[in-house]
């Protein structure tokens, strides 16, 4: 079996970077991946629900999320709703994305010269 | 009402993804909408979700078209041998319907290149005893002077204009005579220069010629300041005064004379005596008023006939002038003939999609298990039908597109090669409604014959997807779909083989036809000639004279002969006879008689068999008493029980003419077309006519085996050796005249038989492979009949029976069809009815031996099924 390299993914978008790393602490459903997006962007990354399906969909043909098949609480639930959890492919995609991110970072830095954080 | 809008809205996005997704979007968005305050937070969450939609869902259907198109070139690789029939079948079906339309939409769809089209007609007097046709000027100028209803009339006649005299070669070209209205009739300004002025259309100031923009840039290498300059045409000098636009591809001179590069104006006066009342050789167009409609305008010519009739009863007696639409005067003849094509390319399409529909439902067959796996898996039925018709799409564009390449062969092939009578076919080209047709075509193609295979996998969904596992034995409801594919193409391909094979039997009942000459090994040419050195009758005869003797001791010349006019050439020379001793009370009514002025070889060069009496002789000369020899049916029609010879008659006009004494009785030609009638017709020698007879058309019959053209350079040498200012032209065999004469039939002919052959290909084609198909996947029965002691004729006569069902079927429907519908092509028969008992069994014998023979291949392989192979194979 070809080994899987997770660099062959990259570049993700940022959609779906995002969503990847919203996963990162549990599985959720589209409705509060969306949430917690706009919660950690400050809200300058809000995915309206097609997109965020579309980058779903995509995401679980390529194996980097799965639906996962346990529900909440019953009670808490709303029956409609999917949840999705990162799978290990999908955190190494993320993770490779972070690093590669951080060093588009650094090369940034030393060439235009930034110290400290930038904003 | 807000789960509404938002379902309307996401109805953009695809099905499938719809599918998954709608009910978890819906949620989300509901969700949104309670944590949404406001009505301008509302607002702000619908424009974001509006535009949410609109951007992701082009990317989700070409995400899916891709899928689709991948998967589809993958199932077309796979099957080699099926698409490459199924690409060459559309092509050929698509190829030949674009080029047809290309050349219907030249010749009939394109518009005139006239500003109001519709307003200009041709106006033809009727005299009641002939078709109408030209005029003469004394009533063309009474009704150019009292008519109320038109803008515009004009007089149009022929001119055969010799140029020379500025250093170069003389060249003759064919010319026009217009009165000063002509181009303003037809709404048309010169691009250089002025047009044609009232008061220099006159006896006296008429020398000024407008020349065609081609003609120009030949001749005059386009000088800019060509008007005003002098040019010698015909011996005397006239004055150009413009060029007419490039853009003009004059219909109305040049359908009249094809080929017009000159126009001069026609300066007749009332009082000349061409201009008599029954000197009926112009003709005229005119340009209704706006607003005017055709009944009206022809109830005015009527009424201005009416009063010349009152005035000069002899000379008009009941004759009118009848109103044409120069459309469909130009245009009508080529209608009908292009219209049946388009039909018939019509009908070969139809078969087109129905052999691919065919090919695909055997494909589709043989993909049940893999569709029913699908459907299996949860894949919507809608999916499946967007991916079986993206199959089809791709294929019919692969098709369009090598059909495209097709006909712009075709339509240049046919605009290159089809007959003269077809106006504009030079000017066919494939533009954008041409290509927006073979699109459309294309498009309609896949998912005509897309849908049928499609329907029946996703119908027997139910069925399949309780037998996956099973190796299906063709199930009924898709040997129906095939059987009625075969049916309808059985029936379409009678149909065309009726229509072509009621063509193929006229033509050659038409090749039968004795044109009453032999034009076999003859060589024809024309001599205009021109200058003042032949306006005197003498000078004439000596040209012609000198030129025969001429041409006759060259070698592998037999004899020469030259005639004012030929049979079959579309030529027109009508002369009214008056006979002695029978005075009419209306000159009017005399019959008219088909007019040859001819030299003494004429009638024996072209072996017009001589009756009785004798033929014209060189004494027959100018000084010598008038003689004519008359044709058969003349006898015949006008001394029914008297003997002619010996009697006399005058031709054409007033008393001056002299009485001509009938001296021999030949047979009749042909003169107006092969499938026409023969007409009255009188031979009088060209030296005694009262005309000069300056136009000659010679004839040279050559020895057997020699090639009549291989004598056209010395002939053209001779021309030159007498005078080298007098130009050759039409150098043609006579059998290239009789071949043109009929051209259009045979041009209808060769494409119609054509699409009758290829249509017949595809029948038995697709009745070939539906039955093989049916034989493999029976396999096992047939496996099971053999071991159970059937003999092979039992299983031969199995298949060739379900095969021979569906084509005897559509040989019933076609041959029905074809019966009720002949009549549409009744016009383009000749001596056959469209009926004709010989055709219709010809094609029923035709079709069922090739539907037999279709049928017996597959049925031989399967009599030769091994049962114990097969079981063993279980």
């Amino acid at each position: 079996m070809v080994r899987f390299d997770p660099e062959t993914y990259l570049p993700l978008t940022q959609a779906e970077f995002q969503v990847l790393v919203a996963l990162a602490d549990g599985e959720k459903h589209g409705y509060a991946i969306g949430k917690e997006v706009a919660r950690r962007t400050d809200g300058h990354v809000r995915l309206r629900a097609a997109t965020l399906y579309t980058v779903i969909k995509r995401l679980l043909s390529e194996e980097l999320i799965e639906e996962s098949s346990t529900r909440p609480d019953a009670a808490l639930d709303d029956e409609r709703r999917r949840y999705y959890r990162l799978s290990e492919r999908g955190r190494k995609v993320a993770v490779a994305e972070a690093r590669r991110l951080e060093q588009t970072l650094a090369q940034a830095r030393h060439k235009l010269k930034i110290r400290g954080s930038i904003g | 009402m807000t789960d509404r809008l938002l379902r309307a809205l996401l109805k953009l996005l695809p099905a499938e993804f719809r599918g998954d997704y709608q009910r978890e979007i819906e949620a989300m968005f509901r969700a949104e909408r309670r944590e949404t305050g406001g009505v301008y937070g509302v607002a702000r969450l619908w424009a974001a979700t509006i535009a949410d939609v609109f951007r992701t869902a082009p990317g989700e259907h070409l995400d899916i078209l891709g899928r689709d198109l991948r998967y589809t070139f993958r199932i077309l690789a796979r099957r080699p041998v099926l698409t490459l029939t199924a690409i060459v079948t559309l092509a050929l079906g698509i190829g030949a319907n674009t080029a047809i339309f290309s050349v219907v939409n030249g010749v009939l769809l394109a518009p005139l290149p006239y500003p109001a089209t519709d307003r200009i007609v041709l106006l033809q007097e009727d005299n009641g005893d002939d078709e109408p046709g030209t005029t003469g000027y004394f009533s063309f100028d009474r009704l150019r002077s009292q008519q109320t209803t038109f803008d515009w009339m004009a007089a149009i006649g022929s001119w055969s204009a010799t140029i020379s005299g500025d250093g170069r070669d003389a060249e003759r070209l064919v010319g026009a005579r217009v009165s000063w209205e002509f181009f303003r009739t037809l709404g048309v300004a010169p691009s250089l220069g002025r047009d044609f002025e009232r008061q220099d259309d006159h006896p006296e100031r008429r020398r000024q010629v407008l020349l065609s923009d081609a003609f120009w840039r030949r001749r005059f290498n386009g000088d800019p300041a060509v008007a005003g300059k002098p040019v010698t045409i015909n011996g005397a000098t006239y004055e150009v005064i413009g060029v007419l636009p490039a853009s003009l591809h004059e219909l109305v001179t040049t359908g009249l004379f094809p080929g017009t590069e000159v126009w001069t104006l026609l300066g007749y006066a009332p009082e000349l005596p061409y201009a008599c009342r029954t000197c009926r050789h112009i003709h005229v167009v005119g340009r209704v008023k706006s607003g005017v409609d055709m009944r009206r305008a022809q109830a005015d010519l009527t009424r201005v006939y009416q009063q010349l009739a009152r005035e000069f009863p002899n000379d008009y007696g009941h004759s009118s002038s009848v109103l044409t639409p120069i459309r469909s005067y130009f245009l009508g003849p080529a209608e009908r003939p292009l219209l049946i094509l388009w039909g018939a390319v019509g009908l070969l399409l139809l078969m087109t999609c129905a052999t691919i529909a065919n090919l695909l439902l055997i494909r589709a067959s043989e993909r049940e298990e893999e569709i029913a796996i699908r459907r299996a898996l949860g894949i919507s039925a809608a999916r499946l039908l967007r991916q079986l018709l993206t199959e089809s799409l791709v294929l019919a564009t692969l098709g369009g597109i090598a059909g495209a390449l097709i006909a712009l062969w075709g339509t240049r092939l046919i605009a290159s090669n089809g007959p003269d009578a077809i106006p504009r076919l030079g000017e066919i080209v494939v533009n954008v409604r041409v290509l927006l047709y073979a699109a459309a075509t294309t498009l309609a193609t896949g998912v005509v014959f897309g849908m049928a295979p499609a329907r029946m996998l996703i119908e027997h969904r139910e069925s399949l997807t309780a037998n996956i596992t099973r190796r299906s034995t063709a199930a009924p409801a898709a040997w129906t779909y095939r059987a009625a594919l075969i049916t309808v193409n059985v029936a379409l391909s009678a149909l065309l083989l009726v229509g072509s094979g009621l063509l193929v039997r006229s033509f050659l009942h038409l090749l039968a036809v004795e044109p009453g000459f032999n034009p076999r090994n003859v060589l024809t040419f024309q001599i205009d000639l021109a200058g003042e050195r032949y306006a005197k009758p003498e000078a004439v005869t000596q040209f012609y004279d000198d030129l025969s003797n001429r041409l006759a001791a060259l070698s592998g010349a037999e004899s020469v002969g030259a005639s004012t006019q030929l049979p079959l050439t579309g030529s027109r020379d009508k002369w009214g006879v008056t006979i002695e001793g029978r005075p009419l009370a209306n000159p009017a009514e005399a019959p008219e008689a088909d007019r040859y002025g001819v030299t003494a070889g004429y009638l024996s060069t072209l072996r017009i068999p001589l009756l009785r009496g004798r033929t014209l002789t060189p004494a027959d000369g100018q000084d010598a008493p008038p003689v004519v020899v008359i044709g058969r049916r003349m006898a015949e029609e006008l001394w029914p029980h008297e003997d002619p010879i010996g009697r006399r008659v005058r031709l054409a006009g007033g008393p001056d003419n002299p009485m001509r004494t009938i001296v021999g009785i030949v047979d009749d030609v042909r003169h107006y077309g092969l499938h026409l009638p023969t007409t009255i017709q009188v031979y009088m020698p060209r030296a005694q006519s009262p005309w000069l007879e300056t136009s000659m058309t010679m004839v040279v019959r050559v020895k057997d085996g020699v090639d009549p053209l291989s004598l056209a350079g010395a002939a053209r040498a001779q021309v030159r050796a007498i005078d080298a200012l007098q130009p050759v032209t039409d150098v043609r065999t006579y059998d290239a005249i009789v071949a043109d004469s009929i051209a259009t039939r045979r041009f209808t002919l060769v494409l119609l038989a054509l699409f009758a052959v290829t249509a017949l290909v595809l029948a038995v084609v697709g009745l070939y492979a539906a039955l093989s198909y049916v034989v493999s996947q029976r396999q096992r029965e047939i496996g099971v009949r053999v071991a159970l002691g059937a003999a092979a004729a039992d299983i031969r006569k199995l298949v060739v029976t379900q095969g021979m069902a569906p084509a005897v079927a559509g040989l019933a429907i076609g041959l029905l069809i074809a019966l009720a519908g002949a009549r549409a092509i009744e016009s383009l028969l000749f001596a056959i009815a469209p009926t004709d008992a010989t055709t219709f069994a010809t094609v029923l014998v035709v079709l069922m031996a090739c539907a037999f023979a279709a049928c017996l291949l597959p049925a031989s392989r399967a009599a030769r099924i091994d049962p114990s192979v097969m079981l063993r194979g279980e």
